[in-house]
């Protein structure tokens, strides 16, 4: 297997990484509010803005999204039980629910799939796939990505929309870090190959 | 179906999100649904309850001398041997016909076998006055209560005098090796492998002989959980028969009763945070990085304009509608282009009437462009106050086609090399502007790494000041699971985990020479977990493992340990048959404890 390098990407300091001590901190908070819901709250305030980002990403409608956030914490502090540390940020397991909760969304039809993206965002992952950006062919590219499945399309986002490590795309999506790599480079692959498609003249 | 999309769409602020926050409301919700399963009604974990710590308040240490004494630590002072076979006393049986934590010390203890001679967890002995009872405490801080009068015959009298209690405990992966007591879980044909918070085994004798726990009568026993957290775990037992762990219920968790009175000393320390932002050094790079991109787009912007790629003339259809307009060249230049060319009616135009088209004598006409700029048109018709206005296509046909086609060649000839000579140039400045940008990545990445290993040091440096605070501290955070047992056998307080995944391979052990190695059992030890994974030899063909863990695969062949390390898990690859060289352990090993050290445990 041949894995593509990075030689176009300018990766900024990850906002998401989280100390060892850091965890440590956070895993008596929670054991805090396992005990006591109303302690749930230091970490509801903590997450809200990260959690609500995440799912309006993948929303259109913007009120809907902040009752998606509020159902997402109420699931978290109900199965809050069951969470356990094992040496993984919180806010992992908090996306994974988030992820869930816009997937049923879909599934019951009850929200549109929508893809957010910002041209700046669009040109860097044109970088990364090797190619060169021309203007003229920015409907083009926007068309490829939306052709996409739906955890393709995840995978972009969170890796040139939301900026997210490797580490942390792995982190939400239970897999590892090298393999979150390996998936996105397959991604941008296929997106390549659709591109081309969709360049062709008809 | 395709998602829509939404370009450059505006993000709501940081004031706007939180303004929308509002935790009370989630909190009552949560509360009006039930909470979470594993919180009492009051919201409280089980063990803050009141009737709890009245119920625990009740116990009553028994004021008879329990004598405790300690068997040498071999197995051989085990006096009722582990092959001894007899049948279950009918008056063990739960009265309401349920599954009791009944078993008879006496049944075989099939399934059950240490994997080293000379090195199985001993058991520790106690004797107690039947008739009154007592409570103890083993070394490794396990309290065991018994009450008076808590011991029968196989046929269900209740004996009396000195009852010799026989109890062994199991809390890490290496216990659980020894022991040889499967740690395997099956349920609804899944198989699980138990994550143990404690494990023990309690056996009963008079005089040599079983004894049975009378119905009615409970055993408690509190096991230190190794755990300063969590939700209580499940409480097993081993059903000997069957080879199975039996389900039987939850267990409690309290604070430890060997918490002292805390914290003698503060630590202070100041947790190094992680970088909220870049160091300026950084910021100057993604200055630059930024400038460099502006520079960049700038030059792009200032590169001659491309023209309109030239439309292709089209052939008119015979088949369609047109309108022949004449207009003089001079007067409307702009329509040069379309010399001699007809107006074909569009699709679009559902509504078209040749009649009224064809048969109006129309005073005024417009042409305008229409919706697709270049390509279609407008043709507006006036008469009084009547308006028409069709979509056209121009079209040419016969030498005004050849013509057209001429023209246009002409111009796409000289519009091909524009465009060519502008998507080089711009190619030049993105070249020239992504190796600037390479070049300062470089430079980021460096200051990154540097940073990063600050801050490791310091991290490290913290954590080790932690870590010795934290063993300096008596047992306050610890936590108790806390259970009852009617009978006597192998309890587990544990919680089911599902085999690692990551790498699956079906691997053929080898010492280090390449020869077969048969052996029964192959463990898996995965350094985050209080477990141990284990295969069968007909099933390592099953194998797997999380490749983020810190793993060690050992087995027994011969009463020697082989073993793999974690670094030689690289050489196990997904997917493919795999001969794996176990490496036999030179060290006789005279102790559990040494094998632990053996192990990083």
């Amino acid at each position: 297997m041949q894995s593509a390098s990075i030689t176009h990407t300018m990766d900024l300091v990850s906002k998401y990484h989280v100390t060892g001590v850091a965890m440590k901190e956070e895993w008596v908070e929670i054991q805090a509010a396992k005990a006591d819901p109303a302690r749930f709250e230091v970490l509801y305030d903590r997450y809200y803005e990260r959690i609500f980002s995440f799912i309006y990403q993948r929303l259109n409608d913007k009120e809907q999204a902040f009752d998606a956030t509020s159902q997402v914490f109420l699931k978290a502090m109900k199965n809050l039980y069951k969470y356990e540390f094992k040496g993984v940020p919180f806010a992992s397991w908090l996306f994974r629910i988030a992820k869930s909760e816009v997937y049923q969304l879909f599934r019951e039809q009850k929200a549109d799939k929508t893809l957010n993206i910002d041209r700046v965002n669009l040109k860097g992952m044109v970088q990364e796939m090797e190619e060169d950006f021309y203007e003229p062919y920015y409907d083009i590219l926007k068309d490829s990505v939306a052709e996409l499945g739906e955890d393709e399309m995840l995978f972009i986002e969170m890796r040139f929309f939301e900026k997210r490590s490797f580490k942390e795309i792995g982190e939400i999506m239970q897999i590892t870090e090298n393999h979150s790599k390996v998936k996105v480079y397959r991604i941008l692959e296929k997106l390549k190959k659709i591109l081309i498609k969709n360049k062709r003249p008809s | 179906m395709k998602p829509k999309i939404n370009i450059d769409r505006e993000k709501p602020s940081s004031e706007e999100i939180h303004s929308h926050k509002d935790f009370n409301s989630v909190l009552k919700q949560f509360n009006s649904t039930g909470g979470s399963a594993q919180v009492g009604a009051s919201g409280k974990p089980l063990w803050k309850s009141t009737g709890f710590l009245v119920a625990a308040a009740v116990v009553v240490i028994s004021a008879v001398s329990v004598l405790v004494y300690q068997g040498s630590h071999t197995a051989a002072t085990v006096s009722a041997p582990v092959t001894d076979v007899k049948q279950l006393s009918p008056a063990e049986k739960d009265k309401t016909g349920k599954e009791s934590l009944t078993s008879s010390a006496s049944l075989p203890r099939m399934h059950i076998t240490p994997p080293i001679k000379g090195m199985d967890i001993p058991f520790q002995n106690y004797a107690v006055d039947a008739s009154k009872g007592g409570e103890f405490q083993t070394k490794q801080g396990t309290h065991i209560h018994v009450p008076k009068n808590a011991f029968g015959d196989e046929k269900g009298n209740a004996v009396k005098g000195n009852i010799e209690l026989r109890f062994r405990e199991f809390h890490d992966p290496v216990d659980f090796f020894l022991c040889g007591i499967p740690m395997s879980y099956d349920s609804a044909g899944v198989r699980y492998q138990f994550e143990s918070a404690g494990m023990v085994e309690l056996l009963g004798f008079r005089e040599g002989k079983p004894v049975y726990i009378l119905p009615g009568k409970k055993v408690d026993i509190e096991i230190d959980s190794k755990r300063t957290g969590g939700t209580e775990f499940n409480v097993y037992r081993f059903d000997t028969a069957n080879c199975n762990w039996v389900y039987l219920g939850k267990d409690k968790t309290m604070k430890s009763r060997n918490a002292g009175t805390g914290v003698t000393d503060s630590v202070q320390t100041s947790p190094t945070q992680a970088r909220q932002e870049a160091s300026p050094e950084e910021k100057a790079l993604d200055r630059q990085a930024e400038e460099v991109k502006e520079t960049a787009d700038k030059k792009v912007v200032q590169l001659p304009a491309l023209p309109a790629e030239p439309v292709k003339p089209n052939k008119m259809k015979a088949s369609k509608h047109s309108f022949d307009v004449h207009f003089d060249e001079k007067e409307f230049p702009e329509m040069k282009q379309y010399a001699g060319a007809k107006w074909e009616v569009g699709e679009e135009n559902t509504s078209f009437d040749e009649h009224v088209a064809y048969g109006t004598q129309w005073e005024d006409i417009g042409i305008s462009e229409g919706p697709r700029k270049g390509i279609n048109y407008k043709i507006t018709l006036k008469k009084g106050l009547t308006t028409q206005t069709y979509i056209v296509y121009p079209v040419f046909e016969g030498k005004a086609f050849d013509k057209a086609m001429a023209d246009f060649n002409a111009v796409y000839e000289k519009y091909s090399a524009v465009h060519n000579s502008r998507m080089e140039k711009e190619k030049v400045i993105r070249t020239e502007e992504e190796a600037q940008l390479t070049e300062l990545k470089k430079k980021r990445e460096a200051l990154e790494r540097k940073y990063e290993a600050q801050q490791q040091v310091m991290r490290q440096k913290e954590e080790t000041k932690l870590n010795a605070h934290m063993s300096a501290m008596d047992n306050s955070d610890k936590l108790m699971s806390t259970f009852s047992v009617s009978g006597f056998g192998v309890f587990n307080c544990d919680r089911p985990d599902v085999y690692p995944h990551g790498i699956s391979a079906h691997i053929r052990l080898q010492d280090e020479n390449g020869k077969t190695l048969h052996s029964e059992k192959v463990y898996l030890m995965d350094k985050s977990k209080n477990g141990l994974f284990s295969w069968y030899e007909s099933d390592i063909k099953d194998f797997s493992f999380d490749p983020q863990a810190t793993n060690t695969l050992f087995t027994v062949v011969d009463n020697r340990i082989y073993c793999l390390r974690n670094d030689d898990f690289v050489l196990i690859k997904s997917g493919v048959a795999v001969d794996v060289k176990l490496k036999p352990v030179k060290q006789e090993f005279k102790s559990a404890d040494e094998i632990r050290a053996y192990m990083g445990i």
